[in-house]
């Protein structure tokens, strides 16, 4: 009865909300231009999954085949093995890397010296700003069979062979090499989120007798975990999403079995292949996924921490 | 179908002998699901025509006369090259550029692609400039596809009037011919052709000669030999990574059977036998040529870093004693090599050997080849401007004056006759400015890459001038290489979709598999079981079944 009535005076509201706030409306019209030119708008190209699409002959001019090149897909050989390492790729990610900022946030924020803080902040975010091409080489020149990674692996037995020929490594160099790229940065959300903690509630703890471990669990982590289950949140919509820049740099034919994701099978279907229909239909089959998770996740979090993202 | 072959017959007076057996040809094809009287009929209509075009083609002989009349623009999309930008903008701004560009009349604005993705999505974007100089087997699907989606505009109907000299170029060869023509009989554009077989071939395995002989060794010959070269190269001459290479070079080995032929197969990609289509990859024998080079990485002979190394650091890994073996070009590697240690190491000497073989004195089947065609072909797209202006100066590279350009460069600055011989020139050979020969003929030539022409045998001879290089680039072409070479073939159009599909899978496969076997991530013991049986069950048969009909289609045409 409340839902309905909220429709039926929905546009009288906004007419009356318009009049009331008519200056932020306007602030807003950019905005809403942004998301529908540029990303409303191009959605229409999706069409071309569902058809035999030639550049040449354009939306209209091209064959309609429906669900043909889903089909094909899941059909693959390859099928099973990119989403599989998309897969491992995208949850080895989440589980090692997800909680390093929130840990170097924690720890930081255990730092009385500020000076040192800043300090240690500072070089912490670098590694952000260095271009992937160049993180890259650096890992290929640090991974290669007289690489000092390779060499300090051989101490402990390790064959000294270029570590990128041999599937078995690629997902651990690909997080490990994630983890010094993203956590200074990443931390950055969770130390503001930190400051915004009330001084108060440790003073009460501290007099309750709580240590600094203590604070931390019932105090530091409570104050913060809006702010993670929404970054988890972010995360998840994104699970199937394993960029291909970093991994395109990095990998070779020798270990597509554990390296080829959904994004770089698309990447050479579409671009290098020219099969833009089929790439296309393997990149819708992946957002839907990605969809279908973010709404359920949302769902379980609003029910279970009262916390979503809409 | 023949209702295109009568209009063709009757619209074109011009029209060459050739033009009518292709169009007749494409028709075969499409009658093998029609009923045997029209196949009768169609050929006799071909034959007629064949005989009244032929006496109308001896009386008028066209003649392109250059430089074209009215300030002519024509725009070109090419890919940029390195060796070309490194002193200048682009191909059509160096002394080359400009001759071609004064010699024909036209003005070239050039859209410069940096890599084959980039290429293709200027295709993609719909709109085309007037010319492409670009692999057609580069556009997914091929020339046939290109043509069929709008992008190339087939050179049929301006061949006779516009590039008499591309035609008669052309009809000079019958494979050269038959490699330019789609099944269907359209012609694509402009090919670059290699001139003779000595360019052809070019490539193959590289030694230290100065080790083998402080090492009384004798240059390997089979597998055997090389092995303990290798070894001894390892242990007495200190190299760590005795035999260095680059990922695609190693697929040259393999697909060029620079091993397997003492192994008992010719190569281990597509070849053929008396017609008869071959892929080497799916077959037993294939298994041997892994295992040695399997052997080779286990025993730390082959560098591990092989599969993510770029070109400089072979270079760097032969010129500073880390290597000393491997495998690459005349020119680009054995050249460069030799360059770089010139200087400092004038003891340094570099032999080319193989392809190896099962016995000393065998000749092996096949070696590094390419067909003479190799696919690269300036081709005029659909929304050309001016189609005319366009064909004639695709034509002029084929002409005397454009031949001797694109191959020498300008007379009297870049080469000059000598004894009735192209010299290049003090400014080709030890470039003033410090150029290396192959910037210095980049700035004057197209013969040192490719281009639309005919590559003439004398620019290799004076490119690749040390001795060593020279016998090289003779044992390199001793192999029965050309007879076992499948031609560029079209898959019939309505096989497309099934071919591309099975295909692409099947060669990601194949790629990662080698390096797989090579690395010893999967295991040799079971080929059989997990790589020849996985191909069967992606289609392999079907795939080499319509290979074969294109082959069919090929000869036939």
């Amino acid at each position: 009865m409340h839902k309905n009535k909220k429709k039926e005076f929905f546009l009288i509201r906004l007419g009356k909300d318009l009049r009331k706030y008519a200056g932020a409306y306007v602030l807003v019209i950019p905005v809403v231009l942004f998301y529908l030119i540029f990303c409303y708008k191009p959605m229409y190209g999706v069409i071309i999954a569902f058809q035999d699409f030639s550049p040449i002959r354009g939306i209209a001019g091209s064959e309609w085949v429906g669900l043909q090149h889903f089909k094909d897909f899941f059909e693959s050989y390859y099928f099973t093995r990119i989403l599989k390492n998309t897969l491992i790729i995208s949850l080895s990610t989440l589980i090692f890397s997800f909680p390093m900022p929130i840990i170097f946030a924690l720890l930081l924020n255990e730092i009385r010296n500020e000076k040192f803080k800043r300090l240690v902040q500072t070089i912490s975010y670098m590694p952000h700003f260095i271009s992937m091409v160049v993180v890259c080489n650096m890992i290929k020149m640090f991974t290669s069979n007289t690489g000092f990674i390779t060499s300090l692996l051989g101490i402990f037995g390790v064959p000294e062979a270029s570590l990128l020929t041999k599937p078995e490594y690629f997902v651990p160099i690909y997080v490990i090499s994630g983890i010094w790229q993203q956590t200074g940065w990443g931390a950055i959300i969770y130390l503001s989120a930190l400051s915004g903690i009330d001084q108060q509630l440790y003073e009460a703890a501290k007099i309750d007798g709580a240590n600094r471990w203590k604070q931390t669990l019932h105090v530091t982590l409570p104050g913060i975990s809006q702010t993670i289950i929404i970054m988890l949140l972010l995360r998840l919509g994104n699970i199937m999403d394993v960029g291909y820049e970093k991994v395109m740099l990095l990998y070779n034919e020798g270990i597509f079995k554990t390296a080829d994701v959904i994004s770089t099978f698309v990447y050479r279907k579409g671009l290098t292949d020219m099969e833009f229909s089929y790439s296309t239909a393997v990149n819708l089959f992946n957002s839907v996924i990605n969809f279908i998770i973010i709404v359920v996740f949302n769902k379980l979090s609003k029910k279970f921490t009262e916390t979503g993202l809409w | 179908m023949k209702h295109k072959l009568l209009k063709k017959i009757l619209s074109s007076v011009l029209a060459a002998t050739l033009v009518f057996s292709m169009a007749a040809c494409g028709n075969d094809s499409e009658n093998t699901v029609t009923s045997s009287s029209t196949k009768e009929e169609t050929k006799a209509i071909e034959s007629a025509s064949t005989t009244e075009s032929s006496t109308v083609q001896e009386s008028t002989v066209a003649e392109v006369t250059y430089p074209i009349e009215g300030n002519v623009t024509l725009t070109i999309a090419m890919l940029d090259n390195a060796t070309v930008n490194a002193n200048a903008k682009h191909l059509f701004e160096t002394p080359l550029g400009k001759a071609w560009q004064e010699a024909t009349g036209v003005t070239i604005e050039v859209i410069q692609c940096a890599n084959n993705d980039a290429m293709n999505l200027l295709i993609a974007g719909g709109e085309l400039p007037d010319l492409i100089f670009f692999p057609p087997s580069k556009y997914s699907g091929g020339a046939e596809k290109a043509i069929k989606d709008g992008v190339i505009e087939p050179l049929n109907d301006y061949i006779d009037e516009f590039a008499p000299d591309l035609k008669e170029v052309l009809e000079s060869n019958e494979i050269w011919y038959k490699t330019n023509v789609t099944s269907s009989g359209d012609i694509i554009g402009a090919p670059f052709i290699r001139g003779d077989a000595y360019l052809c071939s070019g490539a193959g395995l590289i030694i230290r000669q100065d080790w083998l002989d402080e090492l009384n060794m004798e240059v390997p010959q089979t597998p055997d030999e090389l092995y303990d070269v290798l070894v001894a190269f390892k242990e007495k001459k200190g190299a760590t990574l005795p035999f260095t290479t680059t990922n695609s070079w190693m697929r040259n080995i393999v697909n060029y059977g620079m091993i397997s032929s003492a192994y008992g197969q010719v190569k281990s990609d597509w070849y053929q036998i008396d017609g008869e289509i071959h892929y080497g990859r799916a077959e037993a024998e294939y298994k041997d040529t892994l295992a040695f080079l399997n052997k080779l990485y286990d025993e730390g002979l082959l560098d591990p870093n092989f599969a993510s190394n770029d070109n400089n650091t072979v270079y760097s890994n032969m010129a500073n004693g880390i290597s000393g073996v491997t495998v690459g070009a005349t020119g680009g590697y054995m050249g460069t090599i030799l360059n770089a240690v010139e200087k400092d190491n004038p003891t340094y000497d570099l032999t080319g050997f193989g392809p190896l073989v099962a016995k000393e004195g065998d000749v092996a089947y096949s070696g590094y080849y390419s067909n003479a065609l190799t696919g690269d072909t300036l081709f005029m797209t659909t929304q050309c401007k001016n189609k005319e202006a366009a064909v004639k100066f695709m034509n002029y590279g084929y002409t005397e004056e454009g031949y001797m350009l694109l191959n020498f460069g300008i007379e009297g600055e870049s080469y000059t006759m000598v004894d009735g011989y192209p010299t290049y020139t003090e400014l080709i050979n030890n470039n003033p400015n410090g150029w290396s020969m192959q910037q210095a003929l980049a700035q004057y030539t197209m013969s040192w890459n490719a281009g639309p022409f005919v590559q003439d045998k004398r620019y290799m001879e004076q490119y690749a001038a040390r001795p060593q290089q020279k016998a090289a680039q003779a044992l390199w072409a001793e192999t029965d290489a050309a007879k076992y070479m499948v031609p560029t073939l079209s898959i019939a159009e309505e096989d497309q979709a099934e071919y591309s599909k099975l295909w692409a899978d099947i060669n990601t496969f194949v790629s990662e598999m080698m390096i797989q076997y090579i690395t010893g991530t999967a295991d040799l013991a079971k080929f059989e079981t997990e790589y020849l049986d996985q191909l069967e069950a992606m289609g392999i048969d079907r795939v080499i079944e319509l290979r074969q009909e294109a082959l069919d289609a090929f000869n036939a045409r």
